[in-house]
């Protein structure tokens, strides 16, 4: 080889080698947009009472790509995760079959990091709970088909076969509570912000409301009583617990009210 | 250079680079991120009474005989009661806050929202940013130095306050594009660690020196800032321009670095001692010299030696010369050192091979040495003197490229090598800059004199005189012509080959031609030091009465050739001493117009013996 040759191919490598350096940020950032986009993208078809199903598609593309870079960008692994977790959760039904090989995958990740979650607090704590969110967004939009078959009927009751799938609603919540319960513990030894611990407790408690609707909604079944209903409360009131154990006040019927604005305030958080 | 040195700066490239990308990975994972908020299905009342009234502790308000059992039909409220619905909504709010009154004290209430973007760690818990990460290389690469030299970075020590000064300005060295790690921002660490790598070997090099921090920052501040600002507007988009200068920063600021600090470090009281701050006079031609050749970049005209050699020589002025670096009226210190290098390089490019190379640079070098040595004398601090050394060059280059292109065995070309040219056009420049007014805007009297010069040397077509007798008879011939200007040699365009100095230089390389063409075995004197010696002394004798010497060329010619027949008739008796010192004592008898021809072997032997002839 040449001189010129091998001075040229040296650039070319070392050029190669900084941009592969900068490669695998670079991407994290166009995928940390694209998600961002997307999610708010879904919120505004929500609001607008518009199909999400093409959104959601794309979302669950953004998680796959992001899994992908994982893979690809060992060091940025968490990070990928992360974005990929939270796609595949956002995605809702396209992103199901993605969900548990990204959290699995993800969880490994961080385990394998020098001081493990610590090493990416916010990063390893929304990998554990894009997971059991994903599960109560799911038995959310079963409980909201319920409660709109509970409306369409002439006396607004349910027949007495609901009551399984409604009792597996609730198990399901618990299920979910429980996940959550646990990565919030674990959270609380990180040096994670504030804000973290905060917004996973809103989550909690979102399950929590999201369950108390769902024990209303066994209320609305045919010859239900009072008596059979209190024989229904141990979920609930599992989830209940959890969170009074974490002196969470649950009180009052505005516990569970939320204004329908709030969803946009993350487009302008700091 | 120490090859552990080599080593540790090798490794501290390699670590500013992959902390540059470290730093900007972690930038990337820590940006606030999406946390969104799961689907909640709208709240009812009804689930909130049936949540209450079902409690335990509350059955028996809905149970047969119950104070509330009127107001449902089974777990459905009856609306057959008027208001039954508002009754027992208060009631379970009653109830539901009776429970809740115990925890009260300790719980905390959260309010219900919409998605948030979350930082990646709570407040000072986050690792040392992208700057500070930099910062941390830096003395880790300064550290590696430490295991080499121990004194480097003493108490006190250079190497501290050197690490001290880049550390002061390090916030002005991070481009915009630092946080994307952007090509600005990659370049700018890499000129960091360079500079850094370079500072720390020349101040290791020069342990005696003893330079205050302020100094060396100023010599920092003045250095990489505006190198790094430097930048052009188009550099992230411009792949071109990114590979010439991570190539120009490679191969050049090292070297330069390097140059300027033991500049500063051999004589810091150049470069700070007076009012005027030498540091800036450094920074700017560091900052030129890589933004020139970025632009005309390595090897394509000079090679990074022909870069150093200038910016060295560049240096030499400024710490000889600092006024000349003050800048003028509306043309800055570093615009002045920009049209330096520009112009030295547009010279240097469109001269004739092979002054278009390292050869051209050289030339500048030693244009630069000469105003660095008697730049008062013909500099006027008030015009654009950076054009200056420029003009110098193109002026030795016109004069020699006729000589250098003539084709043959006595051509220059073929006589000198590129060193011995370089160190032909030095004479030249030197003398010329010791000459008030020959140096001026419109004049091509260097110029002239060169070709003339040159012309001689060209007409030596049987090799009599070697380079380095040419060299002397340059240095004469220039030394002459300047004391008497327009004498020996023309001052303007005129042909050289009518001139007195060519014609009487050709004259004697004729005699000597003549000479040897009898062969050595005939005992011929005039050549190499002897002939050298007649040039040189028949230039100087004639210099002050050329027309004495128009007149009796022809004599003077007859003296010569003369001698030489005389030297070679009696070999045993006579050699080139006695042919030297018999023309020096008759060159002016001739000059005056006495002949020559008829003296006798008793008179030339009553000259050598120290008397004289009527």
């Amino acid at each position: 080889m040449k001189p010129r040759s091998a001075l040229t191919a040296l650039f070319v490598a070392g050029t190669a080698m900084a941009a592969a350096g900068c490669g695998c940020p670079r991407q994290l950032d166009g995928l940390r947009k694209e998600l961002d986009e997307l999610y708010a993208a879904k919120l505004q078809a929500v609001s607008a009472s518009q199909s999400v199903a093409v959104t959601e598609a794309k979302l669950a593309a953004v998680a796959a790509h992001a899994q992908q870079g994982a893979a690809e960008c060992k060091e940025m692994a968490p990070a990928f995760y992360r974005v990929a977790a939270v796609a595949a959760w956002q995605a809702d039904g396209a992103g199901a079959a993605l969900m548990n090989p990204i959290s699995t995958q993800g969880i490994a990740a961080c385990a394998a990091l020098p001081a493990k979650d610590n090493t990416a607090p916010r990063d390893c704590t929304l990998i554990r709970i894009a997971g059991p969110m994903a599960l109560q967004d799911e038995l959310t939009a079963k409980q909201l088909a319920v409660r709109k078959q509970a409306e369409q009927s002439s006396n607004g009751k349910l027949p007495a076969s609901d009551l399984p799938q409604l009792r597996q609603l609730l198990e399901g919540y618990v299920a979910a509570s429980t996940q959550l319960a646990a990565v919030r513990q674990g959270a609380r030894g990180l040096d994670s912000p504030q804000t973290l611990l905060e917004q996973t407790d809103r989550q909690r408690l979102i399950i929590y409301c999201n369950a108390v609707e769902t024990f209303g909604l066994m209320g609305r079944i045919e010859g239900m009583t009072f008596a059979q209903l209190a024989g229904e409360r141990p979920p609930l009131d599992a989830i209940k617990a959890s969170l009074q154990d974490d002196a969470i006040d649950i009180s009052g019927p505005d516990t569970c009210r939320v204004s329908p604005t709030q969803d946009a305030a993350f487009l302008t958080a700091p | 250079m120490d090859p552990t040195l080599i080593i540790y700066g090798i490794r501290a490239l390699l670590r500013i680079s992959r902390e540059g990308q470290a730093a900007y990975a972690q930038f990337e994972k820590d940006k606030p991120a999406l946390f969104p908020t799961g689907v909640l299905a709208p709240a009812t009342d009804l689930a909130f009474i049936l949540d209450v009234f079902s409690r335990p502790q509350h059955v028996g308000e809905t149970a047969p005989g119950g104070p509330y059992e009127r107001y449902f039909r089974g777990t459905a409220i009856n609306h057959d009661v008027p208001g039954a619905t508002e009754i027992v909504f208060m009631r379970a709010v009653q109830l539901d806050a009776e429970d809740s009154t115990a925890q009260l004290g300790t719980s905390r209430r959260i309010e219900l929202g919409g998605a948030v973007l979350i930082n990646q760690w709570a407040t000072d818990k986050a690792p040392v940013g992208p700057v500070g990460r930099l910062v941390v290389t830096l003395a880790d690469v300064a550290l590696e130095f430490v295991g080499a030299n121990p004194s480097l970075l003493g108490v006190g020590g250079n190497g501290e306050k050197l690490i001290g000064a880049i550390a002061a300005d390090l916030a002005a060295m991070i481009p915009d594009d630092a946080a994307q790690c952007g090509p600005q921002s990659q370049l700018a660490e890499r000129v960091v660690g360079i500079f850094l790598r370079a500072g720390l070997k020349a101040l290791d090099e020069q342990t005696d020196a003893i330079l205050g921090e302020d100094h060396l920052r100023a010599l920092v501040h003045n250095t990489l800032p505006p190198l790094i600002s430097a930048l052009p507007s188009d550099f992230s988009t411009n792949l071109q321009a990114q590979a010439q200068w991570r190539t120009v920063a490679d191969a050049l600021l090292g070297p330069a670095a390097c140059a300027a600090m033991s500049a500063v470090a051999a004589n810091p009281s150049a470069f700070f001692g007076g009012r005027f701050d030498g540091s800036k006079a450094a920074g700017a031609l560091t900052r030129a010299l890589l933004t020139q050749a970025s632009q005309t970049g390595l090897r394509q005209q000079f090679t990074e030696a022909g870069f150093i050699g200038l910016y060295k020589a560049a240096l030499g002025v400024a710490a000889e010369r600092p006024a000349l670096f003050l800048g003028r009226a509306g043309t800055p210190a570093e615009r002045l050192a920009e049209d330096l290098f520009r112009n030295v390089a547009t010279t240097v490019k469109d001269a004739p091979a092979p002054f278009n190379t390292d050869l051209g640079a050289e030339l500048a070098v030693a244009a630069l040495e000469a105003v660095q040595a008697n730049g008062d004398q013909f500099i006027d601090r008030t015009r654009p003197w950076e054009n200056v050394v420029g003009s110098m060059v193109l002026e030795v280059v016109n004069g020699l490229k006729a000589a250098v292109a003539t084709p043959g065995s006595g051509s220059v070309a073929t006589l000198f090598s590129e060193r011995q040219l370089v160190n032909l056009g030095r004479i030249f420049l030197l003398q010329a800059a010791r000459t008030p007014g020959m140096i001026a805007p419109g004049r091509t009297e260097l110029q002239a004199i060169v070709r003339s010069v040159a012309a001689a040397m060209a007409a030596d077509e049987d090799l009599l005189l070697t380079p380095d007798d040419w060299m002397a008879i340059a240095a004469a011939a220039m030394e002459e012509a300047a004391a008497n200007p327009g004498r020996l040699f023309p001052i303007d365009d005129t042909s050289p080959a009518d001139s007195i100095g060519v014609r009487l230089i050709q004259s004697l390389l004729d005699v000597a031609a003549s000479e040897m063409k009898n062969g050595r075995g005939r005992g011929p004197v005039l050549f190499g030091k002897a002939l050298r010696e007649a040039v040189i002394l028949t230039l100087q004798t004639v210099s002050g009465n050329v027309k004495a010497a128009m007149d009796n060329q022809a004599a003077l010619v007859a003296l010569a050739t003369t001698l030489s027949a005389l030297v070679r008739a009696r070999p045993a008796k006579y050699g080139r001493r006695e042919w030297l010192f018999l023309y020096r004592t008759l060159l002016v008898r001739v000059l005056n117009g006495t002949a020559v021809d008829t003296l006798t072997e008793t008179e030339f032997d009553n000259i050598l013996a120290g008397g004289t002839v009527a």
